[in-house]
């Protein structure tokens, strides 16, 4: 499994400084900016009173990255001015702003770093950091998470679906001594990928249950390319199943029994001085109808006989057809299984 | 007429109406119903007092048959004349006759039927009756394929009145033949995939009056076609 973990600096840079700033952002950042410059101009003093000033009168949207900076200056300042106590307390809220949070080593002397460690040791919270819209693939790749805590500790990592039926979960938990970046496989415990839909992906810290990071994900499923069923066999194919059996000469045998019964009636039951014993031609009509129609009965009353070796060979094409399908379903199956997924950010709770 | 002979004829007629529908299963059984119209070319032969009349001519009317399972419940009437066939005595008569019948078919190729028949004739010599009662056994069978079917029925005439009335005298004492018999064969073609049924036939009755100088032999024999149709299976 490839280990992009390369890739988390990238990551977490391009989400930090994509946030969309608020309609007031140039005005802040135009402060923050005359403020850095009164320290870059020595203006120490002033330059920490302009932040302060910055610092109580940011909105509770104002942009994260703006947020850090201005403490984490703020903090570096005070710390210059041997205000221990005040810097501490600004480098905890920068960690709060932003767990990910780090001074430029090469802003920054090695003093207030250590003095910015420390205090971050002891801030307690958590913050989370995924990729805001990227495409892996559940059987090769593995999604790569980063997670930043102030104090050192535990913490738990969850994948929970948040909508469907099927409540699928992924858990994970990993010792954070500041930021710390692993991959979260993307399949439950069957092995099977996890199922589009919407998730939400929870850091907590083990040593305060309370304090959590949370980022609401989607996951989709680009349409895969699946290859189309094989078409109905056409009737062409197929032999004949049935064919016209042998005659059926008793049909012509009964027909003439009750076609002479017609003619034989008024012979035998008539009365002979009334003309019975003679032939009458309405009997004998209907007599040599029934026969005729018993004869008939000979070519007309041949059954359908079926034809076993054709009905066996247009099954064995019908079979072979569906297992064609199958084979063309499982194919398509595992190919809708291994299909990357698409998963975006919907929403960030640091 | 003789009212115990009458009632007799349709005791039986009634009986065998009550067992057929004693045999019927209890079970939903398939229905049907079909009507036919046709005619038939009916001739009568009398020896009557040594003379001999004979007359013919074509009836026309029609049948109707409601199948309940094996039970089947009839009708039938016909209307027409008879004219004399080279017989110096016989008068033009007209003549009718309405019938109602029950069968019992326990198989497709055996049947018990039961029926009632008032026949009569008029004419200007007078006016005559018969109420006939019969009780036979129906035969039939497919001939190859299932549209062709052949049937031959038999039947004993329990009871048989004839009694009536000249324009000169008025005769009310009736008369029953002492020898009595129907009998019947025909084909029945039902082509399939449309609800038709052709039906031809040919029928005969005998009936052999007390032997003396009033002798009276008679027979009536037809040949007939009806086209019917059908409803239900």
């Amino acid at each position: 499994m490839p280990r992009r973990y390369w890739l988390v600096p990238i990551m977490v840079l391009s989400t930090a400084w994509s946030t969309p700033l608020p309609a007031q952002a140039p005005i802040l950042e135009a402060r923050l900016a005359r403020a850095l410059a009164a320290l870059d101009s020595t203006e120490t003093e002033r330059g920490i009173e302009l932040l302060r000033e910055l610092v109580r009168s940011l909105p509770p949207d104002a942009p994260q990255a703006l947020r850090v900076r201005a403490h984490l200056h703020l903090g570096a300042a005070s710390w210059s001015l041997g205000l221990g106590d005040s810097a501490a307390a600004h480098f905890s809220e920068t960690v709060r702003a932003s767990p990910f949070a780090q001074p430029n080593p090469e802003i920054f002397n090695p003093d207030v770093l250590a003095a910015f460690r420390a205090a971050r040791r002891g801030t307690l919270t958590v913050g989370l950091r995924v990729a805001t819209d990227t495409v892996i693939k559940p059987d090769v790749d593995s999604y790569l998470v980063a997670v930043a805590v102030g104090r050192p500790g535990d913490v738990n990592v969850l994948l929970r679906r948040t909508d469907g039926p099927a409540p699928a979960s992924v858990e994970t938990r990993l010792r954070v001594d500041s930021v710390s970046s692993f991959v979260l496989s993307l399949r439950v415990s069957d092995g099977l990928a996890l199922e589009p839909g919407d998730y939400r992906l929870s850091a907590l810290l083990q040593d305060a249950p309370g304090d959590s990071a949370t980022t609401t994900l989607r996951i989709t499923r680009p349409a895969v390319d699946t290859a189309a069923h094989e078409p109905p066999l056409d009737s062409s194919l197929f032999r004949p199943e049935m064919r016209k059996g042998p005659p059926v000469p008793t049909s012509a045998l009964l027909g003439m029994a009750f076609g002479a019964a017609a003619a034989a009636v008024p012979m035998v039951l008539g009365n002979k001085d009334l003309g019975g014993g003679k032939a009458q031609v309405p009997a004998l009509s209907v007599g040599l109808g029934i026969s005729v129609a018993g004869i008939a009965g000979v070519v007309l009353g041949r059954r359908m006989v079926p034809i076993h070796e054709n009905i066996q060979y247009n099954r064995s094409l019908v079979t072979a057809r569906e297992q064609r399908n199958r084979a063309i379903a499982e194919a398509n199956e595992h190919k809708r299984r291994l299909a990357p997924l698409r998963i975006t950010v919907v929403e960030e709770h640091p | 007429m003789s009212p115990g002979r009458t009632s007799l004829g349709a005791a039986l007629t009634l009986a065998v109406a009550l067992t057929a529908l004693r045999a019927q299963p209890a079970q939903a059984q398939a229905a049907s119903v079909w009507a036919a119209a046709g005619g038939q070319w009916v001739r009568n032969t009398l020896i009557f007092q040594g003379v001999r009349e004979e007359t013919a001519g074509p009836w026309f009317g029609g049948t109707a048959e409601l199948t309940l399972g094996p039970v089947v419940l009839g009708g039938a009437g016909f209307r027409g004349t008879l004219r004399p066939q080279g017989s110096a005595f016989a008068f033009d008569r007209t003549a009718g006759e309405v019938q109602a019948l029950v069968r019992l078919e326990p198989v497709r190729w055996l049947g018990f039927e039961g029926s009632y028949t008032v026949r009569a004739y008029s004419s200007p010599a007078g006016y005559q009756r018969w109420d006939i009662s019969a009780v036979g056994l129906v035969l039939s069978t497919t001939l190859g394929h299932p549209a062709l079917r052949a049937y031959a029925k038999g039947s004993a005439l329990p009871t048989v009145y004839m009694g009536g009335h000249s324009t000169k005298v008025i005769v009310t004492a009736g008369q029953t033949p002492y020898l009595r018999f129907a009998s019947e064969v025909g084909l029945t073609v039902a082509p399939p995939r449309i609800p038709l049924l052709f039906t031809t036939y040919y029928r005969f009755e005998r009936y052999d009056f007390s032997a003396g100088p009033a002798r009276r032999l008679e027979q009536l024999d037809a040949v007939g076609l009806s086209l019917g149709y059908r409803i239900g299976r």
